[in-house]
């Protein structure tokens, strides 16, 4: 289903894509992890980065989000240079759940959920009632509401990763970018968090963009899927264009078999190892 | 996507007008508990500051004098006594205290480390290297050019521990272990310098190497107001940040922080608050290690950094009733007293610590 695309912001009804990368190279050294790449990230949608270990998905995912330097071309959000924007309009616009974040010691659902409200904040004006609804929707969606005084330290894995993402919700912004946000959960509580992602584009049409290590679960949730291999765009399209066998030999150099999903209809890999190759004939 | 079986999994969730309700009770809640512990502190404070200048230990002043010189209506000995003596020794423990606390706090927040504050890491020590210097070797400037000097040494600290620690990134055990050396290199060179000095200047190396609050002035006392004014006025503009930094960089620059300037300008304005107390009354041990992690423990994280310099106060200040007065030990310098109480809880952390990581 497509979901209904509110513009994020007033007057730029024209802009189709939410981030745009245009001929961007970046990396951590000398010898860039990605070189003149250039993708689209299209407004409303989910989209999920895909590749094989160090193909540059966060890379990318963090350029996007101007937490690294690019050493070429620009990023554009809502069609506007985002390392000419303000550090403070940028978190207003865009915002970003970093690969296991770390909590300080002690602290409580509400006051970490509380720092998403950063960037809207302005010296000498106190939390107001505009903040304390967005802070208690946020809550209430990742189902956290109940745990709110309770030390982040003690909770699941699964309970951690909802609330950050409520605070990445506080934070308000009509994009999101996530690095590996189901990583380290366990398969149901990664369906939860999944579902909750769906729900938030569906309902408020946030634009999602994800990295994933499973593609059966970004085939079943994005709606494009990009895919990447030696810091390189190979593929871009729905999950039905960039799931098929040869593609994932390509990007992953795997051999599988693609089905559709039996109740979804979306397609689903089985991977074949050595050991199957056999059967298979 | 519309095939997908969307019932919810979780438990109903309450309505958000509820949630609401629910955030203020508990902000009313922790207002209150804010609101307690404030008063709780200044009482302290105040009854503290009280008692050093009533019991004194400094100077014999008759019983029956002291509270009319504490109003004026009494001259002479008595006078001099309470307004030369006892006064200045109160403030600048109650001041030194503030500053060494929120010193404690800003570094502690920042590296996310309870080990790493000031007087750990070597900036107390430089503080003091640099106000002995100045002390020894340009007395003309001594009002102003003691706290400069201090200032100065720290920064000098600050720069040469997080050059030493760097290894892509700041290790903080890497950055204690690199703090205690330089730190043992400092109070050699501080001791070194008393050595080489004359005799006069023997009474005055106790302050440097240990901390005591025995030669604080009136001018000491100005410095150190002043100087906290300024500090808790930066602390004030750092602090939200300081609230983002601590989820990691890219998170904080994510929430739209400029970690790097934020992380630098911290640095030194924690420097800075520690050489100035340092300046004053020497480096008074563990006070910063002590008063972080109790202001987080009475008010929770976010407002600890506004009340750890009052966490800080009260320790010195009581430190100094105890220092002049306990039976069998007093007198002894200040500095004593409170590395007797921070050693052993500087060993538990590190202890902890250990567990934790193995």
């Amino acid at each position: 289903m497509t979901p209904t695309v509110t513009p994020p912001t007033p007057g730029l009804e024209l802009v189709t894509h939410q981030i745009e990368a245009r001929g961007i190279s970046a990396g951590y050294s000398a010898t860039p992890v990605i070189e003149n790449l250039s993708v689209r990230i299209e407004a409303g949608r989910i989209t999920a980065l895909v590749g094989p270990n160090a193909c540059g998905k966060s890379t990318l995912l963090k350029s996007m989000a101007r937490l690294l330097p690019l050493a070429a071309g620009s990023v554009l959000l809502e069609g506007a240079d985002i390392h000419r924007l303000p550090t403070r309009e940028v978190a207003r616009r865009l915002g970003v759940l970093p690969q296991s974040p770390i909590a300080p010691e002690s602290i409580t659902v509400g006051d970490l959920v509380w720092r998403g409200r950063h960037p809207h904040r302005q010296f000498g004006r106190r939390r107001d009632a505009h903040d304390d609804t967005v802070i208690a929707e946020a809550l209430r969606a990742t189902g956290t509401a109940e745990l709110v005084d309770r030390p982040v330290d003690q909770l699941s894995g699964g309970q951690r990763q909802r609330v950050w993402i409520a605070l990445a919700l506080a934070q308000d912004t009509p994009t999101l970018l996530l690095d590996e946000p189901t990583t380290y959960l366990d398969v149901a509580h990664q369906i939860e968090v999944m579902d909750l992602l769906a729900e938030l584009n569906e309902q408020t049409g946030k634009t999602i963009v994800l990295v994933s290590h499973d593609l059966n679960q970004a085939a079943l949730y994005a709606s494009t899927i990009v895919a990447l291999r030696d810091g390189a765009v190979v593929r871009q399209g729905t999950p039905e264009e960039v799931l098929d066998e040869a593609t994932v030999a390509e990007v992953f150099g795997l051999r599988c078999v693609v089905v559709p999903h039996p109740l979804t209809g979306r397609p689903q890999i089985f991977p074949l190892g050595r050991r199957h190759h056999s059967q298979e004939n | 996507m519309t095939a997908i079986d969307t019932r919810p999994t979780r438990p109903d969730t309450p309505a958000t007008p509820a949630v609401v309700a629910d955030l203020r009770a508990g902000r009313r809640a922790r207002n209150r508990r804010t609101t307690v512990v404030a008063c709780v502190l200044a009482v302290a404070l105040l009854g503290l500051t009280a008692a050093s200048v009533l019991l004194g230990g400094i100077g014999r002043v008759d019983p029956a004098d002291v509270l009319p010189a504490v109003f004026g209506l009494r001259t002479g000995l008595a006078d001099y006594m309470i307004f030369q003596l006892r006064m200045p020794r109160a403030l600048a423990a109650l001041l030194a205290g503030a500053l060494f606390g929120l010193a404690g706090s800003l570094y502690q927040r920042l590296i996310r480390n309870p080990l790493a504050t000031p007087d750990i890491v070597g900036i107390s020590a430089g503080a003091g290297a640099g106000a002995a210097t100045a002390l020894l070797y340009a007395p003309a400037a001594f009002t102003l050019g003691v706290p400069v000097a201090a200032v100065i040494g720290s920064f000098v600290l600050v720069a040469a521990v997080q050059l030493l620690s760097w290894r892509n990134g700041v290790d903080t055990y890497r950055l204690v272990l690199v703090g205690i050396g330089l730190s043992a290199v400092c109070t050699a060179y501080t001791n070194y310098l008393f050595t080489v000095a004359d005799q006069q200047s023997i009474a005055i190396a106790m302050r440097w190497t240990v901390g005591s609050t025995n030669a604080a002035d009136w001018d000491g006392v100005i410095t150190l107001a002043l100087g906290l004014g300024v500090c808790l006025i930066a602390a004030l503009l750092v602090g939200r940040s300081l609230g983002t930094l601590a989820l990691g960089d890219g998170f904080a620059a994510g929430l739209g922080t400029r970690v790097t300037s934020v992380r630098v300008g911290v640095l030194l304005l924690g420097a800075a608050a520690a050489a100035l107390a340092t300046s004053v009354v020497g480096p008074i041990g563990f006070v910063s290690l002590i008063g972080g992690p109790i202001a987080v423990r009475l008010v929770g994280i976010d407002r600890s950094t506004a009340v750890a310099p009052a966490v800080g106060a009260v320790i010195v200040i009581g430190a100094d009733v105890l220092a002049q007065h306990a039976p069998v030990i007093s007198p002894v310098p200040t500095g004593v007293l409170t590395a007797l109480l921070g050693a052993p809880y500087f060993v538990w952390l590190i202890l902890r610590r250990r567990q934790g990581a193995s």
